[in-house]
């Protein structure tokens, strides 16, 4: 399933936010993505799950180039984009796309919406006037919107339908590479249901390759094949999702799956659960930055940082990988 | 539903809301003296300039004067209302223009600043922070004293009168609208800065944009009014109504209509402005949420 060259690559890719001291405060560092390795085979699914501020979105936005990162490479199709020309980055503009979080403000209140989906098309020349009115409404018509909306005004489309349109704009070039950056969390669930299927039509129609960028885990598995599992700036598991889903071996990942609700009324309540908030400070210093809420922490955990450590298609940076309780484990089964 | 679909300024003309009294009589005093703009030579009954110096200070007609001079003459015979009629030809040319020139220049300056940040940024605020530190009316009489009063020089100068006020909201406006969603989604499909300013982040600000326009102009006809009293302005034989105003000073015990006129004028004008724009601002914050 993993042809040779993947379509996107990240090596040791790390962002650092510096603030700069003042007077009275000293000069901070926050590190909101540290030492990520990543490749996105061609036609590959990939979630991103983690809590918010865990880095998640801010990776998304090094991959696409929108950010410059403080460390590390990335390459789409075997090209570094340290080493992109202005042509070159055109190219790969049209080739990528993002769905942004909130559907509402990624769309320009003053313009119409098949404007505003047929933009692209004139941006990069394939089509201007009638001609890139007619395929921004077939776009349209793909992710099931009416020819009618071409017309009208963000403001008078419900949250699903500005989902829509932001998703038939990305599309709208056929790219290669999309990052759904928390594309449905804005929806309420029937809506995101609609929205994921439309997703995956998409997908199988074009063959993309895709990042789906979320918190929410029971959307996760219906629309990527592989996870990494993100805590303060570094992946702390990754592998097939349905592995990992199935027996989770970090702390982390075993409580996140915990915490998704469920309709069992008799489900036992969570095995395991974490206390307090992610503090960046705990990304700091030598030690597992999951160590502060972690339950089965050890002392091990607080001098040395565990590495990713691959073990078949997965892998897991936890000194305590796969130790997992029996109980725990059944709870894991009943959310798969 | 249907009247939040036009962009802004259209959806001004086709709300079903009615507008106060005050300000259709704004409107009308406006379209009206725009009007006067336009068709001033035809307007006036006399020639403007055409002295009688046996028909000097007659009374307005509806001080008891007769109708050949419906507003009375000055203190060379000239017919007043005629007079007018071309002083608010002229003050009208001068105030669009100025704030036109004021309005491109700020906003010009505004995106400059916002978009390369930085070193540019600074130089573009500090400067405008420097004009709005110094009364503009001294920088305005040094400027005319020293070029003499060219009406061309002088609607450049009040043309840069009050840009700094332009660019300080044009920058900050468009940098809060960089970092909205939509910007950067537009960022994203590939498109060049000049695109994303002219068709995406423009419209949305243009609003704020319209209504400082009309705060604006109403000064730079006070500032007009207020330099060709002072002699520095316009100069005979053109005509203005500050300038009418200056002339009709020497006389106002005995014909006080001579500086009345023009001062209503002016008032009517300035106020008719102001209240449409502060009506438009209205309009504009209840479109936008």
């Amino acid at each position: 399933m993993v042809s040779a060259v993947p379509i996107l690559e990240a090596r040791g890719l790390g962002r650092i936010f510096t603030r700069r001291g003042g007077l009275f405060a000293p000069r901070s560092v926050l590190r909101a993505v540290e030492g990520i390795d990543l490749e996105l085979p061609v036609g590959g699914r990939l979630a991103i799950v983690g809590e918010s501020g865990c880095g998640k979105s801010t990776l998304g936005r090094l991959l696409l180039g929108l950010a410059a990162p403080s460390a590390g490479t990335i390459l789409f199709e075997s090209m570094e984009h340290g080493h992109r020309s202005p042509a070159d980055w055109k190219r790969f503009r049209r080739e990528s796309a993002l769905v942004q979080q909130n559907p509402l403000a990624a769309l320009d209140p003053q313009m119409t919406i098949g404007a505003q989906v047929a933009e692209p098309l004139t941006v990069h020349g394939r089509a201007r006037g009638a001609a890139a009115r007619e395929m921004a409404e077939r776009g349209l018509v793909e992710v099931g919107l009416g020819p009618e909306m071409m017309a009208r005004f963000p403001h008078q489309l419900s949250g699903g339908q500005r989902q829509r349109v932001v998703i038939a704009r990305a599309l709208v070039m056929s790219p290669k590479l999309v990052v759904f950056d928390e594309a449905v969390s804005a929806l309420d669930v029937s809506v995101q249901a609609q929205v994921v299927g439309l997703i995956n039509a998409q997908q199988h129609r074009l063959g993309l390759s895709y990042l789906f960028i979320s918190h929410d885990l029971r959307i996760v598995r219906h629309v990527a094949d592989r996870i990494a599992v993100m805590y303060l700036g570094r992946i702390v598991e990754t592998g097939p999702i349905d592995a990992i889903y199935r027996a989770p071996t970090h702390p982390y990942t075993q409580a996140l799956l915990a915490a998704v609700p469920r309709l069992d009324p008799r489900a036992r309540r969570p095995a395991v659960t974490i206390r307090g908030e992610a503090t960046a400070s705990a990304a700091d210093g030598p030690g597992c930055a999951f160590r502060t809420r972690c339950a089965m922490a050890i002392a091990r955990c607080a001098s040395e940082r565990p590495e990713l450590l691959a073990l078949g298609d997965r892998a897991t940076a936890c000194h305590r990988a796969g130790e997992v309780s029996e109980p725990q484990r059944e709870r894991m089964e009943l959310v798969s | 539903m249907a009247l939040t679909s036009l962009p802004g300024a259209l959806r001004l003309s086709t709300s079903g809301m009615r507008s106060p009294l005050s300000i259709r009589l704004a409107m009308l005093w406006l379209v009206a003296v725009l009007a006067i703009g336009i068709f001033a030579p035809l307007l006036a009954p006399h020639d403007y300039l055409h002295q009688s110096p046996l028909e000097r200070f007659l009374q307005p007609w509806f001080l008891g004067g007769t109708p050949t001079h419906l507003f009375g003459t000055d203190y060379l015979g000239r017919d007043v209302l005629s007079n007018l009629l071309m002083a608010t030809r002229t003050s009208l040319v001068v105030a669009i223009l100025g704030s036109l020139i004021c309005a491109l220049l700020g906003t010009a300056l505004g995106f400059t600043a916002a978009h390369f940040g930085g070193t540019v940024d600074n130089l573009i605020m500090g400067f405008s922070d420097a004009m709005a530190s110094v009364p503009f009316i001294i920088f305005a009489l040094a400027v005319l004293a020293f070029f003499g009063s060219d009406p061309l020089i002088f609607i450049g100068l009040v043309g840069v009168a009050s840009w700094e006020r332009y660019a300080r909201l044009t920058r900050g406006l468009v940098l809060d609208a960089a970092t909205n969603g939509y910007a950067e989604a537009v960022r994203i499909t590939g498109a060049a800065p000049l695109r994303i300013y002219l068709r995406h982040i423009l419209p949305n600000i243009i609003g704020p944009l319209v209504v400082q326009l009309t705060i604006n102009f109403p000064e730079i006809i006070l500032l007009e009014s207020g330099l060709s009293f002072l002699g520095l302005g316009i100069q005979p034989p053109l005509t203005s109504l500050g300038l009418m105003v200056a002339e009709g000073r020497d006389y106002v015990a005995i014909a006080w209509w001579l500086c009345a006129l023009p001062g209503i004028v002016i008032l009517l004008t300035t106020l008719a402005v102001s209240l449409a724009g502060d009506h438009l601002r209205d309009r504009f914050d209840a479109r936008l949420r």
